[in-house]
């Protein structure tokens, strides 16, 4: 797995780049900035990219520029986003252009080595990653009344973890319950959110996101 | 004044009971007596309301002259030669009175040469002739059909043929004079501009009434010399009616100059409070009736006067323009220059001068209040992007310096807790594992709170989703419309705090349930709104947040209003300019 990583931050980049190696991930490029990244992904022929949303000159939207650009041009390059603060809209938005092989996740993930490098190997396989924790913001918002209120906790676990973008197979294993167990839950949550059924992969992710976010 | 009032009437009527003698009828007596006492009361009149112009006393003096050719017609023999004399001197005070109007005196070399041309000829040729008149043989020699008038005292050299030279060549060279007269009345006409002409109009009028009078009298002696005593009366009436009309022509221009300078108190009026240099220019060009005027205001940095549309003005003006400094405060502030025709009247170019002062007075301190205003708006609006670019410059020292320092440790101790799987020491994992759990923490806290001091996501994104990232933090139900549009970043900023805290009020003093965030833009105005249904009651005297945001919105040119019934709701609501 060949990684590349945008970080602005010299000290923060070493780190992530050491623990990257420690965990057998070969860094193939390191940025302090976008036009840096966009230049070693020509030439390092990267996996994944993981990149930090703020980067000079303007600290504002860099590296969701870069990562949008890596995804039009570059489709086998999986990108992971980290942002420093929990933007569920920016999530979204990132997601809803580039439902594949993109992920979001909080910066302060990267200590969690093993969550880490399991994002990065769902991207680098074209999987969607949503932070867990935007998607308990999402489905933590306050509503006055909703289907979601129809559904029983186990069902928002499920749901959650949709959010995520995981796979069936993913949330059995989880939750350490059954293929077929699961399968009930999702068909029992979509027809109680009225979602189209039988939706694969992205879409589905996509679908389940749609409607958190409304 | 009253003197002279007594003398017209006096004279007057001694003329008129010596006109009576010689059989006139009371349609002559009324009619001299109208034009005659016409001048002397338009003069008087002229002379109360203008006593510094010597118009209203020539026109008094024109009044009485007038009746002095009527003692010809007979009692004492020194009066009938005295008359004889001076029975032209009206004209000579016509022609005076004509040539110094309007100021009331002679202005320039001609016009003297020919008023003292008009006397001369009186006192001399009048006497010539009066000593060569021989009222019995002379009948109808003069406007008066007496043959019995009396007689002349002054008669010397009793010569029929004589006094009929005498006659015409004094006739002659008076009608020579009212010549020169016209010929420098339509000199100045010409020459002149608008308010010069207007002034000079009844100096025109009476003009031309005694050129035709004389050139007539003159033509109907020479061809008809049998005749000349019978003038048809309608001609007479008409002569006479019209020379009636002459002194209230030059009353009325003359006290024309006079309503003009009532209409200088308009001026402020006019101007109103919003004193710019262009409407008081042409204001100005307006009250003084004179489209050429132009204004010139002091610019001390400059040396010089500058118009109102920023154009510089010569100090030295062209040739026949006028120019009337206005001091302010003892230094130079502007100038008129202005059609010389306006020095005219006296009082007036003081009176406009005075009223300028006063509007420059207004338009100064206007000016003032108004950059003073802009410059506090600025400073306050300075300070609200200060403190905006201090809470950004906050906030990346807490993304840059404390966020990474606190990651850099997690990742070094995720290291550690790597290393440790294979250990046995149970309580140093547990600690390294709590240690991570207090760093997450730190770190999830320091986010919430750099996030607090400015969202980064509202410079990038806008007001849509960091407004939605508040809704999202609350612990109240929100629901969020805002439009997609963008706003310079202080604004964006301060509609972001209003939201911020109008949400923070909600959920702390007003037990809503729900609260609905709108923000819209409508006309170049963005508007924000945030409803709850709480108790009410929010006040914007008590309570610093809300008086905060009343002064931030103020710094950026906006405004707060709360709607805030006991019992019903707070609906806050800010408007903002954007676009």
């Amino acid at each position: 797995m060949r990684v590349i990583v945008a970080e602005d931050s010299v000290i923060m980049r070493e780190g992530l780049c050491r623990l990257l190696e420690d965990a057998g991930i070969t860094v193939a490029g390191r940025a302090g900035d976008a036009p840096t990244l966009l230049a070693q992904v020509e030439r390092g022929e990267p996996d994944v990219v993981l990149t930090d949303i703020r980067m000079p000159p303007t600290h504002t939207d860099e590296g969701l520029r870069a990562a949008r650009e890596i995804r039009d041009r570059h489709p086998g390059v999986g990108v992971l986003i980290l942002s420093q603060y929990l933007e569920t809209t920016t999530a979204l938005r990132a997601l809803s252009r580039h439902p594949r092989g993109l992920g979001y996740l909080l910066k302060e993930r990267i200590a969690d080595v093993g969550q880490l490098i399991e994002a990065i190997g769902r991207v680098a396989a074209g999987g969607s990653v949503i932070d867990p924790q935007v998607v308990a913001t999402l489905l933590g918002r306050r509503r006055t009344a909703g289907a979601l209120d129809e559904l029983t906790a186990r069902e928002r676990t499920v749901l959650g973890l949709m959010a995520e973008g995981r796979s069936n197979d993913a949330i059995a294993q989880r939750l350490g319950v059954g293929g077929k167990t699961v399968e009930t839950y999702v068909r029992n949550i979509f027809m109680k959110l009225c979602l189209e059924q039988n939706l694969v992969d992205h879409r589905r992710v996509l679908a389940v996101l749609a409607y958190l976010g409304q | 004044m009253a003197a002279a009032a007594v003398a017209a009437v006096a004279v007057g009527l001694c003329g008129a009971w010596a006109y009576a003698r010689t059989g006139a009828t009371a349609g002559d007596l009324g009619r001299d007596l109208t034009v005659g006492w016409s001048f002397a009361g338009a003069g008087l009149i002229a002379w109360w309301r203008r006593p510094a112009n010597g118009t209203g006393r020539l026109m008094v003096l024109e009044g009485i002259t007038w009746f002095l050719g009527n003692f010809q017609a007979g009692g004492p023999a020194l009066l009938v030669g005295l008359s004889a004399w001076f029975e032209a001197l009206n004209l000579a005070v016509l022609a005076h009175l004509v040539l110094a109007f309007p100021e009331g005196r002679l202005t320039d070399r001609s016009s003297r040469l020919v008023a003292r041309a008009g006397y001369g000829l009186v006192l001399a040729g009048g006497l010539l002739r009066a000593i060569t008149y021989d009222p019995r043989a002379d009948a109808g020699a003069t406007y008066l059909t007496c043959p019995d008038c009396g007689v002349n005292a002054l008669l010397v050299a009793p010569a029929a043929r004589l006094f009929t030279t005498v006659d015409l060549t004094y006739r002659a060279l008076g009608g020579a004079l009212a010549v020169a007269c016209a010929v420098l009345v339509v000199r100045r006409w010409r020459a002149g501009t608008q308010p010069r002409r207007r002034a000079l109009l009844p100096a025109v009028l009476s003009l031309f009434f005694v050129v035709v009078f004389v050139v007539w009298d003159i033509v109907l002696r020479l061809l008809f010399p049998a005749r000349a005593a019978t003038v048809p009366g309608a001609l007479l009436i008409a002569s006479d009616l019209g020379q009636a009309a002459v002194p209230v022509a030059f009353l009325v221009g003359l006290l024309r100059l006079r309503l003009r300078r009532a209409a200088v108190g308009h001026l402020v009026l006019e101007i109103g409070p919003d004193p710019s240099l262009a409407r008081l220019r042409d204001a100005l060009a307006r009250v003084l009736d004179d489209p050429s005027v132009q204004l010139g205001l002091w610019r001390p940095e400059l040396a010089r006067y500058v118009e109102p549309d920023g154009g510089p003005l010569p100090l030295t003006p062209a040739p026949g323009r006028s120019v009337t400094p206005v001091a302010h405060r003892g230094q130079r502030s502007a100038v008129l220059v202005h059609d010389p025709a306006l020095d005219d009247d006296e009082a007036l170019l003081p009176a406009v001068s005075a009223a300028l002062r006063l509007m420059l007075d207004n338009a100064w301190l206007h000016s003032e209040v108004t950059e003073r205003l802009a410059e506090a708006r600025a400073a306050s609006s300075r300070l609200v992007q200060a403190a905006d670019s201090e809470r950004r410059r906050l906030e990346r020292d807490l993304h840059d310096g404390a966020q990474v320092r606190l990651l850099t440790a997690l990742m070094a101790l995720q290291r550690v807790d790597v290393r440790l799987r294979q250990s046995d020491d149970t309580m140093l994992r547990d600690t390294v594992a709590e240690a991570g759990r207090e760093l997450r923490q730190a770190l999830t806290e320091l986010r919430e709170l750099a996030h607090g001091i400015h969202p980064g996501v509202l410079a990038r994104d806008g007001l849509g989703p960091a407004v939605v990232a508040v809704a999202e933090r609350s612990a109240l139900p929100v629901v969020v419309a805002v439009e997609a549009v963008r706003c310079p970043p202080v604004i964006e900023a301060t509609a972001y705090y209003t939201i911020c805290e109008a949400l923070a009020n909600a959920t702390k003093h007003a037990r809503a349930r729900a609260v609905t965030i709108t923000v819209r833009h409508d006309a170049g105005v963005l508007v924000v709104e945030v409803a709850d249904d709480g108790v009410g009651g929010a006040d914007l005297s008590r309570g610093t947040g809300l008086r905060g945001l009343t002064d931030r919105l103020a710094a950026v040119g906006g405004a707060l209003g709360v709607v805030s019934p006991a019992g019903a709701g707070t609906r806050i609501r800010a408007e903002l300019p954007c676009g």
